[in-house]
C-alpha cells in the first residue's frame, strides 16, 4: 500500500545503488529455484483447473438457445466451481452481453452492454481449442483481473459467441503467496510479458507497468526488468526499496514462465524481499483507548473544520500520532484523505483494495461509519512493525455524510494475526459453498436450500464451514452452527465490541456480497470466536452466507 | 424681490401621497418578514447544526441507539434528549432520555432501532433549561 501511494504520487526518486550488489551463494539460488518450481507447478495446476472448468461450461452451453433458463444455471455453476471469479457471463456473436451472474448488481447490463474485448470465430480458429486469456484489465464493476474466454457453438456447430469468466488474479495469488511465505519464507510477484504487474503483495503495485514506471528506471531495476521480460526463466539481483519503503536493499529473484491460456504469458517471480516478523513485548492499546482517541479526533474536526483537521491528521509530528495510533480519513467513495505514515497515497481511491482474505477494509469501514461508527476488523500493514501485515481492529466514525475518520490497533495476541491460518483452500471452499447455495436455490428453490443448510448429508455440507440463510430483516432462516436460533431475529445481537454481525452481513449482501471478519459468540464453546464470513444475495430479500472459525 | 406662493395641496392629493407612503411601508415590512421567515429559519437550523451548542454523535449498536455527547457551549443546560427515526413512531419512554448528569457522556436509547433496517434519517433534539427545544443533529444512518 505504501508503495502504491508513493508511486502514485511520484515523489520517490529512483535510487541507484547497483554497484553494491553482493554475490549470492549457490545454495541460496538453489533453494529459491526449488521453491520456484514447486510454486510454478501449483500455479499451473490452479490455472489448468480454472480453464478446464470454463471450457467444460462452454461445451454445456453448445446448442443451448441464449434465452434458455439453463444458461443462467451453467453460469452460476461455473462461478461456484471457480471461487476466484468475480462474475461469469455469456456474450452473443454480435458481442452483446446476454446473461450474467450477480443477482442484484449486474442484470441491468443484459441485452444492452457491448463487450470491450471483441472476438470472432477466426480468433478461436488459431487457439487450438485453448481458452483465450486477456491482458490484465478493469471490469465494468471496477474490479481488476483477467478474462478467460471460451467459444460457444450453436446446434449446427457454428460459432455462437463466447462464455467469459472474470478472474480475480489478486485473490488467486493472495492465498498462494501465504503458502509460499509460510512454507518457504519467500514472496512472489507476477508480471505479464508486456511488463504489467498483475500481482504483488503490496497491492498498490498491481497494475503498474515496470517498463514505464519511474520507480523502475534505475540501472539496476531496468536491467532486472529487461532480464525478466526477455528471458522465460532465470535469476538476478537488484537494488530496490524494502517493504516499508524506508531503506534500500538487495533483492534476489528467480523466475519461470507459465502459459495459463492462449495469449497469456506470465512470469512468476519468487523473491527473497520478505518482511520478517519479530515479536515485541509491547503493551497492547485497549479498544476503549482506541475509541477515545478517535472520539477526540471527531470533536477536533467539529471544532476546527475539515481542512485544518486533515492537515493536523496528516502531520507526522501532529497531536494525532501516538505510535501505532494515528488518524486515517476517507471520503465515502473510498478516496483517502489522511494517512500520516503514507502521505503520498492521499488522494488515491482505495475502494477496491483487499486484504489477503479478500476482505475489503475500506468498504467495511465505510459500512460501519454509515451506521454512525463502531469497530471493524481487517488485515493491514503495521507501519510501526516494518509493515508486516497484522490483524487490525479499527474504530471509525462518520464526520458527516461525506467522509469519515478512524484509527486502529494491531491485535498482536490474536493467534492468526501473523501466521495467518486461512489457506487458499479454505477461502475457496467458503466461497464455493455459498455460491453452491445460490446455484441450488435456482435449480430448486430457497426453501430447499434452507433445509439443506442444517443437514450434514446435504449437497451444501462442507466440514469445518458453517452455512446460514438470513432474511433482509435479520431473521435467521437456518444456521448450521446453532439451529436453536432459527426463525429468530438477530439484528440486535452484538459482540463484546458492540458489532452487530447480522446488520453487517445484510449490508455486505446488499452491496453484492463479499468477505468480512467478525467476532461471534459460540454457544458450543461458550466464548467468542474470530470468524471469516462470505455472503452473497440469494434473491432481493434472502442472503446466503457461510462462516469459517479462524482459531 | 418677488414673493412666490406655494400652491395649496388639495385633499385628494394629500390622500394619494399618504396612500403611496403606506403602500411602500407595507411592502417593505412584507419583504423583511418574508426574508426573515425564509433565510432566518434556515440560518437558525444551519447554525444549530454547524456550530452546535451540543457536539454529539449517533451510532447504532444492535437494537440500540447510542448518542454520545462530547462538548459544547450549552451542554450544562441540556435537560433531555430525544431521538426521531424517519418512518418510525417510537414510544416516549424509548425516544426520550435525561441528559447525562455531568453534561457529556453516552445516552442509551434501548431498543430504539429494534427491527429497523435500510437507510433512514435520524434526528436528535435537546431540551434546555430555558424550556427551548433545539434540533441538535440530523444524520442519515444506514441501519443495514
Amino acid at each position: 500500500m505504501t508503495l502504491l501511494l508513493i508511486i502514485a504520487a511520484g515523489c520517490i526518486e529512483p535510487h541507484d545503488n547497483s554497484s553494491t550488489l553482493e554475490p549470492v551463494s549457490a545454495n541460496h539460488w538453489q533453494d529459491m529455484n526449488n521453491t520456484l518450481h514447486t510454486f510454478v507447478s501449483i500455479v499451473d495446476h490452479e490455472m489448468d483447473n480454472i480453464t478446464i472448468s470454463v471450457c467444460n461450461a462452454a461445451r454445456e452451453l453448445d446448442g443451448v438457445p441464449i434465452d434458455d433458463p439453463s444458461v443462467n444455471l451453467t453460469l452460476l455453476k461455473l462461478r461456484r466451481d471457480v471461487p476466484f471469479s468475480f462474475d461469469v457471463c455469456r456474450v452473443d456473436k454480435n458481442n452483446t452481453l446476454v446473461a450474467i451472474t450477480g443477482e442484484l448488481q449486474n442484470q441491468w447490463m443484459v441485452g444492452t452492454c457491448q463487450m470491450t474485448h471483441q472476438y470472432t470465430e477466426e480468433d478461436f480458429n488459431t487457439t487450438n481449442n485453448e481458452c483465450i486469456i486477456t491482458e490484465f484489465c478493469t471490469f465494468q464493476s471496477g474490479e481488476r483481473g483477467v478474462m478467460i474466454i471460451a467459444p460457444v457453438y450453436d446446434v449446427d456447430g457454428n460459432y455462437d459467441g463466447t462464455l467469459r469468466l472474470q478472474l480475480d488474479v489478486e485473490y488467486l495469488f493472495a492465498g498462494l503467496v501465504e503458502y509460499l511465505r509460510t512454507e518457504y519464507g519467500y514472496t512472489t510477484w507476477v508480471v505479464e510479458k508486456n511488463g504489467m504487474k498483475i500481482y504483488d503483495e503490496d497491492t498498490v503495485e498491481i497494475g503498474m507497468n515496470l517498463t514505464t514506471n519511474h520507480l523502475f528506471q534505475t540501472n539496476s531495476t531496468m536491467s532486472m526488468v529487461s532480464n525478466v521480460l526477455r528471458n522465460k526463466s532465470g535469476n538476478t539481483s537488484y537494488i530496490f526499496y524494502t517493504t516499508g519503503w524506508s531503506d534500500h536493499t538487495q533483492i534476489n529473484i528467480v523466475w519461470d514462465t507459465v502459459y495459463p491460456g492462449y495469449g497469456a504469458e506470465w512470469r512468476i517471480i519468487v523473491s527473497d524481499n520478505v518482511v520478517q516478523y519479530t515479536p515485541e513485548d509491547r503493551p497492547q492499546i485497549t479498544s476503549e483507548e482506541l475509541k477515545n482517541f478517535v472520539q477526540k479526533a471527531y470533536a477536533y474536526v467539529q471544532r476546527v473544520g475539515k481542512e485544518e483537521a486533515l492537515a493536523e491528521f496528516n502531520d507526522p509530528n501532529g497531536d494525532f500520532i501516538n505510535g501505532e495510533l494515528y488518524i486515517f480519513a476517507y471520503d465515502m467513495n473510498g478516496t483517502l484523505l489522511s494517512l500520516p505514515y503514507q502521505p503520498d497515497l492521499v488522494g488515491t481511491n482505495l475502494w477496491f483494495m483487499k486484504d489477503m482474505s479478500g476482505v475489503n477494509p475500506v468498504q467495511r469501514a465505510i459500512a460501519r461509519a454509515e451506521q454512525g461508527g463502531g469497530y471493524v476488523y481487517y488485515l493491514y500493514l503495521n507501519p510501526s512493525m516494518d509493515y508486516v501485515k497484522e490483524f487490525k481492529l479499527s474504530y471509525v466514525m462518520a464526520v458527516d455524510n461525506d467522509w469519515f475518520i478512524g484509527s486502529g490497533i494491531y491485535l498482536h495476541e490474536v493467534p492468526f494475526s501473523h501466521t495467518y491460518n486461512l489457506n487458499i483452500e479454505n477461502g475457496g471452499k467458503l466461497i464455493s459453498q455459498v455460491r453452491n447455495m445460490q446455484y441450488l436455490s435456482k435449480v430448486e428453490n430457497i426453501s430447499s436450500v434452507v433445509d439443506m443448510v442444517e443437514d450434514p448429508k446435504s449437497a451444501v455440507y462442507i466440514e469445518g464451514l458453517y452455512p446460514f440463510v438470513l432474511t433482509e430483516n435479520g431473521t435467521v432462516l437456518a444456521y448450521s452452527r446453532n439451529p436453536a436460533i432459527d426463525d429468530t431475529n438477530q439484528l440486535g445481537k452484538t459482540n463484546s465490541y458492540g458489532m452487530s454481525g447480522v446488520r453487517e452481513v445484510i449490508s455486505l449482501a446488499q452491496a453484492g456480497g463479499g468477505m468480512m471478519y467478525s467476532l461471534v459468540w459460540d454457544s458450543t464453546t461458550q466464548h467468542e470466536n474470530y470468524v471469516l464470513i462470505y455472503v452473497e444475495p440469494g434473491d432481493k430479500s434472502t442472503y446466503f452466507g457461510s462462516m469459517l472459525i479462524l482459531e | 424681490m418677488s414673493i412666490k406662493y406655494r400652491r395649496k395641496q388639495s385633499q385628494r392629493e394629500k390622500r394619494l401621497v399618504m396612500t403611496m407612503f403606506l403602500g411602500l411601508a407595507i411592502m417593505v415590512i412584507l419583504c423583511v418578514s418574508l426574508f426573515a421567515a425564509f433565510f432566518g429559519t434556515e440560518y437558525v437550523i444551519d447554525k444549530s447544526l454547524e456550530d452546535p451548542d451540543v457536539l454529539l454523535n449517533v451510532a447504532v449498536v444492535g437494537d440500540d441507539i447510542i448518542v454520545t455527547i462530547y462538548e459544547g457551549r450549552r451542554v450544562d443546560e441540556l435537560l433531555t434528549l430525544s431521538v426521531e427515526i424517519e418512518g418510525v413512531t417510537l414510544p416516549h419512554s424509548i425516544a426520550s432520555k435525561p441528559a447525562p448528569d455531568n453534561g457529556s457522556g453516552e445516552v442509551l436509547f434501548v431498543g430504539a432501532c429494534a427491527g429497523i433496517t435500510g437507510t433512514r434519517d435520524v434526528a436528535v433534539r435537546g431540551t434546555f433549561s430555558n424550556g427551548r427545544s433545539l434540533l441538535l443533529k440530523l444524520y442519515t444512518v444506514k441501519f443495514t
